[in-house]
């Protein structure tokens, strides 16, 4: 798990990923086993731990089909439904970040702006 | 000296005929007489053909069967490797006519067996509750009544009584330590299914045919160094002599037709068993029913339900109870029957 | 007729993901990543975070299938989606824990509706370090609430012990 004082700068992280991006409408970032690190929405409308649990599974699954393919590790999942995306990606070996927009023609700004801040969140931990 | 009837079902021509002239090649070398009858209770059933299979599955209680196979099926208390050979077909007719003396079974032919003696046999093979026979009532107060004091258990408690460390052993085979100090037992490793098919070992003798001798606590420790071997909780060692002594005799004490029910499963991660132990354990912990009706909606033969009975019994695990009381299971269909069968099959394997 | 499907759940550690390995006859696909609660830490490095599964070949060419569960409460929204269709179920409870009873009570309560359509077998694993709580304390319990299911100790790292688990099941499944 993660330190306090990088929790706070993570949360910071994300508090800016909702402003840059206007689509985005919540976002977690969880452990691989399913622990909740940190969460920003943006009405709180969701319950983020399970959202947290949901995506390390979902992660891990989508690094066992990869590993089976040999493909390599699965940098992104992507879940396109009838009221909106949500997007699954690695942050690093043991994170997880998950993020949604509830506007269906968002996924790539949903996808380039989450992926940055994925970046700039493993440059923390 | 005892008759022995005997017939096969879906063996092939050549093996038919073969085993009926092996039969009479043989026959002096047995130790009760054998003949060929097409209507006999003792059946030689080929497992590798689909029909003995599914005769197999539907066997009845009364029916005594021989698995006929190259490799011997779990299920099977009785086998004849595949292809039929002198040597093991004299072990194996030995063995089933020395199992068969202690219980006599309509299998054998009258002359061993007095009509007015009651014995399990005598229950239909499809009975009803409420049609139970008045010979099966008085079944369990006949001398034929298994009493455990008189087999290798009745050793052990006296060995248990007095503290004292035990060697038992008979002829030249291993022997049976017992520790005081650890309350367990010391030999080497168990089979059930071998001594399944041994006729005569420590585990299912009367006592007298047992040597006991006391031993230093030590010397049990010393032997085993030597010869090998692994410690058992006492209770394993009376369950399997209960299972082995029993050979198809109810308990001392006990009614046929009382329904009895188990309090729960006996520890068969500890207590010797073979596969229909489990099937008898998942039956009777569900349902109150009288021993009848266990082997008939088990398909167990009536001297299995009673060896293992027995066994519980001194496992304290059986509960008596008023009334019989079947849970209604209609809804395990033949395909899935033949289903678990396979999965058992290859997990077996 | 039900997917030819068995399923290991129970608590985390317990051994569903070696019982599964122990027996199957492919590779196990594994979703097993690094831990980082402190309570599994303890015991081991990883944990399930989706499933398990093996396979293993009937002679007729058929599947049987082999899910495990993720133990862990939080991951409690696989569990249903592995046990549908499943023929029974395997309850896998590690006697080292610190309310191993509990669990079991968790476990049954949580698949109280599939038991009561199929059947269960529940393994007790780490007896061998954990003698405590015994069988005869999981039968009180059990006998309490009127279930009539069977308790064994097993150990998952061994395929005879796993085998007489599903063994126990069949036989429930057909005569219990
Ligand atoms: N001493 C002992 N160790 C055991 C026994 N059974 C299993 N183990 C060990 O316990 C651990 C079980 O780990 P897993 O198989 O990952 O457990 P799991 O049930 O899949 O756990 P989760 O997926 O986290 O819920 C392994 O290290 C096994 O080797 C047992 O009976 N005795
Ligand atoms: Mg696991």
């Amino acid at each position: 798990m993660l330190a306090p004082a990088i929790v706070k700068q993570v949360e910071v992280r994300l508090d800016k990923l909702l402003e840059m991006c206007s689509a985005v409408d919540a976002v977690v970032v969880a452990t691989l086993d399913g622990h909740l690190c940190a969460m920003k929405q943006r009405e709180k409308s969701y319950s983020l731990e399970r959202l947290a649990t949901m995506g390390s599974t979902l992660m891990s699954l989508g690094d066992t089909i990869t590993a089976e393919l040999a493909m390599g590790t699965c940098d992104n999942i992507i879940s396109e439904n009838r009221n909106g995306v949500v997007a699954f990606m690695h942050i690093n070996d043991d994170l997880v970040l998950v993020s949604l927009t509830t506007s269906k023609n968002s996924l790539g700004m949903l996808l380039g702006y989450s992926r940055s801040c994925a970046q700039d969140v493993a440059k923390m931990v | 000296m005892a008759h022995f009837k005997i017939t096969t079902k879906a063996l092939n021509k050549n093996d038919d005929v073969l085993f009926k002239s092996m039969l009479q090649i043989v026959n002096a070398q047995l130790t009760a007489e054998w003949s060929f009858h097409d209507d006999a209770e003792i059946i030689l059933v080929d497992m590798e053909e689909r029909e003995g299979q599914q005769f197999w599955q539907q066997q009845q209680a009364q029916r005594v069967l021989i698995a006929y196979a190259r490799e011997k099926p779990a299920e099977a208390t009785w086998f004849l490797p595949r292809p039929i050979r002198v040597k093991p077909l004299i072990q194996t007719l030995n063995a089933l006519a020395a199992a068969q003396q202690f219980l006599p079974t309509a299998a054998a032919s009258s002359t061993t067996t007095p009509a007015t003696t009651p014995s399990i046999s005598s229950i239909p093979s499809t009975p009803a509750i409420k049609t139970a026979s008045p010979v099966v009532s008085t079944a369990s107060l006949s001398q034929d009544a298994f009493d455990p004091e008189q087999s290798l258990i009745g050793l052990l408690k006296q060995a248990v009584a007095k503290q004292q460390a035990m060697c038992f052993q008979i002829a030249a085979a291993t022997p049976l330590f017992f520790s005081a100090k650890r309350q367990q037992c010391l030999t080497a490793q168990l089979q059930l299914n071998t001594l399944a098919a041994t006729p005569t070992h420590l585990y299912n003798v009367s006592q007298e045919q047992i040597q006991c001798e006391p031993i230093a606590e030590t010397a049990v420790i010393k032997a085993i160094a030597e010869q090998g071997g692994q410690f058992y909780p006492l209770a394993a060692i009376i369950w399997l002599t209960a299972l082995s002594a029993s050979k198809g005799r109810l308990i001392v004490g006990h009614l046929l037709q009382q329904p009895v029910k188990l309090k729960h499963w006996p520890n068969l991660a500890v207590l010797p068993h073979q596969p229909h132990h489990i099937r008898l354990a998942a039956f009777m912990t569900r349902n109150s029913a009288t021993l009848a009706t266990v082997a008939e909606k088990t398909q167990v033969s009536i001297a299995q339900v009673v060896d293992f009975f027995n066994a519980c019994q001194l496992e304290q695990l059986v509960e008596h109870t008023e009334q019989a009381a079947l849970l209604n299971k209609n809804n395990v269909s033949d395909a899935k029957r033949s289903l678990f069968r396979g999965i058992l099959k290859r997990l077996l394997q | 007729m039900s997917e030819i499907k068995i399923v290991f759940t129970g608590s985390m550690g317990a051994g569903k993901t070696t019982a599964i390995a122990a027996i199957s006859e492919i590779p196990v696909i594994s979703t097993d990543v690094r831990a980082t609660d402190a309570d599994v830490l303890q015991r081991k490095e990883t944990t399930t975070v989706a499933m398990d599964y093996g396979e293993l070949t009937l002679e007729d060419g058929q599947k049987l299938r082999l899910y495990g569960t993720p133990g862990q409460q939080r991951f409690e929204y696989m569990w249903k989606i592995l046990a549908r269709g499943a023929l029974g179920l395997v309850i896998l409870i590690d006697n080292s824990g610190s309310d191993p009873i509990g669990e079991l009570v968790r476990y049954i309560d949580n698949f109280r509706e599939f038991i009561n359509e199929t059947s269960a077998v529940i393994g007790i694993s780490h007896m061998d370090t954990n003698p405590e709580p015994d069988l005869q304390s999981y039968y009180s319990y059990l006998q309490e609430r009127g279930i009539e299911l069977p308790v064994l100790p097993v150990d998952a790292r061994s395929s005879d012990s796993v085998v007489m688990l599903i063994q126990a099941l069949l036989a429930m499944l057909e005569f219990g």
